[in-house]
């Protein structure tokens, strides 16, 4: 389709020009393992097996394809069959079966694979022979998978753009960026795995594009515009040569930024902040560091939790290698923070009797009302963190704190963690620095007392905008009411950052208001001491930063803070916009 | 339950896309499907079963289906038999 233009999200910056290789179909729904299981509630080894058949879809989707756009039907069909060995009856009742009676998933899958194989040892027509060899490469797959010796995605040596309907976590884990230098997806969104794996990656991506799977075939060339979220499937001359002007601007821009990366975080008189990251998967660590941030200030701990329970010792792990990496800049990990549906993927129900979810998930079971409610899945994580401090910098942050009470139960339970490391014989620092989340107002209200309690605060804006003005910013119908800068929220974050600076805490923000351009001199005029935004983020705010003075941030905060309508901050605004020209450069980049 | 006998005609029996074809088919049915052939009983839904029947061209094979839709599917296979797996 000639010079096709298609509007998605923006899931990372960047453009790109490429073949376009469309792959696979949607991810196993309701298959035959789900089936078979059964009321069996133990699962790990079945869920090991089932997402083992997922990674071996997705790579004969991917070589089908790629016979496909060589027009080589043979292979393809052949194909075809290998992929109805995943689906095969018989294997997978046998597989499950095995794991039913207590073998691990691949001494189930390997025995009823010999047993299926031995079928075929008195075939005698050589035809059906010949597809043993077939069958036993969707075997080794599967086995390889099963260890965890998962593939390189892209099986193509040259540089394509990846075209699929959506992306799981263990594709995206073998994206091989050198080969893969885009990706567009129908379905996601802007903070989807998919999206915030992109960023980590720096791979141009646009997500949410509906049905681009449709209007794409392999071999085509395509755009992918990550900065504005538009997709151009096979581009005109014209179209092409605009593009790559772009390219080179993009990358022009891109130098500029990455230049700033080692020159201090301060405002041009010479007030510093900390400029952190937050880091929500591993691969993020990389960027963060590769932009010069001062640390991690949020480093989230929901992904070690989306398939099971992680152990003490996989966490500690997990935090030990982050803690190394960083060093010797600080790591602050959050405590848990989930709760409503993503609870019941581990199991864990937030009603003990039923599975039907929260009435009000946001208000209800998460963050640390459900880590002080299972203090076995809290103490197991405090235990790792504390033992993943081994070079000191690592800091304890603790979400969806709603007044002294919760701290208190809190830090009493590290002190149970404490204490059962030195009855086990485990080596930890006795000093951790611990923070509180203000996100709930009623925290923001209390902020002082709650400061007391603590060595820090961090300001997460996001939940704090959604709680003080009971608005879901999930829900399109109400969107017009989420603005982090309503007067009531800008009121709660002054009194917080005055409370801790009154008993001399340092307050943080780790809420995407740190990188809203028109919050940045509100809240440096407010004092605020920390910033931790995404590391795509980083450089951009840091130039911001960089443009402002101290003087005229804390004009712009006091004026604004003394407006009392939303109409009102609108207004000042705009007018900001016309007297100061560091703002206007912020706000016309904001919004192009 | 339902059961109904069908000859193989296409060329080459039931081999690797026929075969296919079979599990793909009776993949998109709930009931529980068997093909059987000299004894050997193969579950419709399990490509390696089916390659194993060696069911060549003249084959007797049985067709059995249990299930809320054991009708239609019965029909569906033996329909796609019937048009030799829409093979040469």
């Amino acid at each position: 389709m000639k010079n096709k233009l298609i509007r998605g999200v923006p899931a990372s910056p960047g453009i790109v020009i490429g073949k376009a290789v469309r792959y696979g179909s949607e991810k196993l729904k309701g298959s035959k393992v789900q089936e078979f299981k059964g009321s069996m509630v133990k699962g790990d080894e079945v869920q090991k097996f089932e997402s083992a058949l997922d990674t071996v879809r997705r790579e004969l989707e991917l070589i089908r394809e790629d016979f496909l756009s060589r027009t080589d039907e043979h292979h393809a069909r052949i194909l075809d069959a290998e992929l109805l060995v995943l689906e095969d009856e018989t294997l997978m009742k046998n597989t499950i079966d095995g794991i039913k009676k207590g073998a691990s998933a691949i001494e189930s899958f390997k025995a009823s694979m010999d047993q299926a194989l031995k079928g075929f040892d008195r075939v005698k027509d050589e035809y059906i022979r010949e597809r043993v060899a077939d069958i036993r490469d969707v075997a080794e797959r599967i086995l390889h998978s099963l260890k965890g010796q998962s593939r390189k995605l892209s099986l193509r040596k040259e540089k394509h753009i990846l075209v699929a309907t959506d992306l799981v976590p263990s594709d995206t884990a073998m994206l091989d960026k050198k080969i893969v230098t885009g990706f567009a997806t129908d379905l996601g969104g802007e903070t989807s795995h998919t999206s915030i794996m992109a960023r980590a990656l720096k791979i141009p991506a646009v997500v949410g594009l509906k049905e681009i799977t449709k209007f794409i075939e392999t071999g085509e060339e395509i755009i992918i515009d990550g900065n504005h979220g538009v997709v151009v499937i096979d581009p005109d001359e014209r179209t092409r040569r605009a593009y790559e002007k772009r390219i080179r601007e993009f990358q022009e821009y891109e130098r500029e930024l990455l230049s700033l990366a080692s020159l201090p975080c301060k405002t041009i008189d010479g007030h510093s902040i900390e400029l952190a990251c937050n880091i929500e998967i591993p691969e993020e660590l990389d960027a963060a560091l590769d932009y010069g941030a001062s640390g991690v200030g949020l480093m989230r701990t929901e992904f070690l939790y989306l398939e099971k329970l992680p152990g003490e010792e996989e966490q500690c792990k997990t935090y030990s290698s982050f803690a190394k990496k960083i060093y010797p800049h600080s790591l602050i990990i959050r405590t848990l923070d989930i709760g409503g549906d993503k609870l019941i993927g581990l199991g864990l129900n937030p009603t003990p009797t039923s599975e039907i979810r929260d009435a009000n998930p946001f208000l209800g079971w998460r963050g640390i009302r459900f880590s002080l409610g299972r203090q076995d899945i809290f103490i197991a994580q405090l235990k790792a963190i504390l033992r993943a401090n081994k070079q000191g910098n690592v800091k304890l942050l603790f979400p969806m704190i709603g007044g002294v009470r919760e701290v208190l139960e809190a830090k009493s339970c590290v002190e149970e963690a404490k204490a059962q490391l030195s009855r086990e014989g485990k080596t930890y620092r006795k000093n951790i620095e611990i923070g509180v989340m203000i996100e709930v107002p009623s925290a923001a209200l209390i902020a002082g007392a709650i400061a007391k309690e603590v060595d820090f605060l961090s300001i997460g804006s996001n939940d704090l905008t959604q709680y003080t003005l009971a608005c879901d910013r999930g829900n399109i119908k109400v969107q017009d009411y989420y603005n982090p800068l309503h007067p009531a929220v800008l009121k709660l974050i002054k009194r917080t950052i005055d409370a801790a600076h009154s008993v001399r805490k340092w307050v943080g923000c780790c809420g995407e208001l740190g990188n809203h351009p028109l919050a940045l001199p509100i809240l440096i005029g407010l004092g605020i001491d920390e910033l931790s935004v995404a590391p795509l983020y980083l450089l951009e705010v840091k130039k911001n930063i960089r443009a402002l003075s101290m003087d005229e941030a804390r004009i712009i905060a006091n004026e604004v803070l003394s407006l009392e309508t939303e109409e009102g901050v609108k207004r000042y605004v705009k007018e900001m916009k016309k007297k100061i020209p560091v703002i206007r450069e912020i706000m016309e980049k904001y919004e192009e | 339950m339902l059961k109904k006998e069908a000859v193989i005609q296409n060329k080459l029996g039931i081999h690797a896309r026929p075969a296919s074809s079979i599990a793909k088919l009776a993949g998109s049915y709930k009931s529980k499907i068997t093909i059987e052939k000299d004894g050997i009983s193969a579950n419709a839904k399990s490509i390696m079963d089916l390659l194993i029947l060696e069911a060549d061209r003249g084959s007797r094979i049985l067709v059995t289906a249990d299930g809320e839709d054991e009708k239609e599917v019965v029909s569906a296979i033996i329909e796609l038999i019937g048009r030799g797996f829409d093979e040469e």
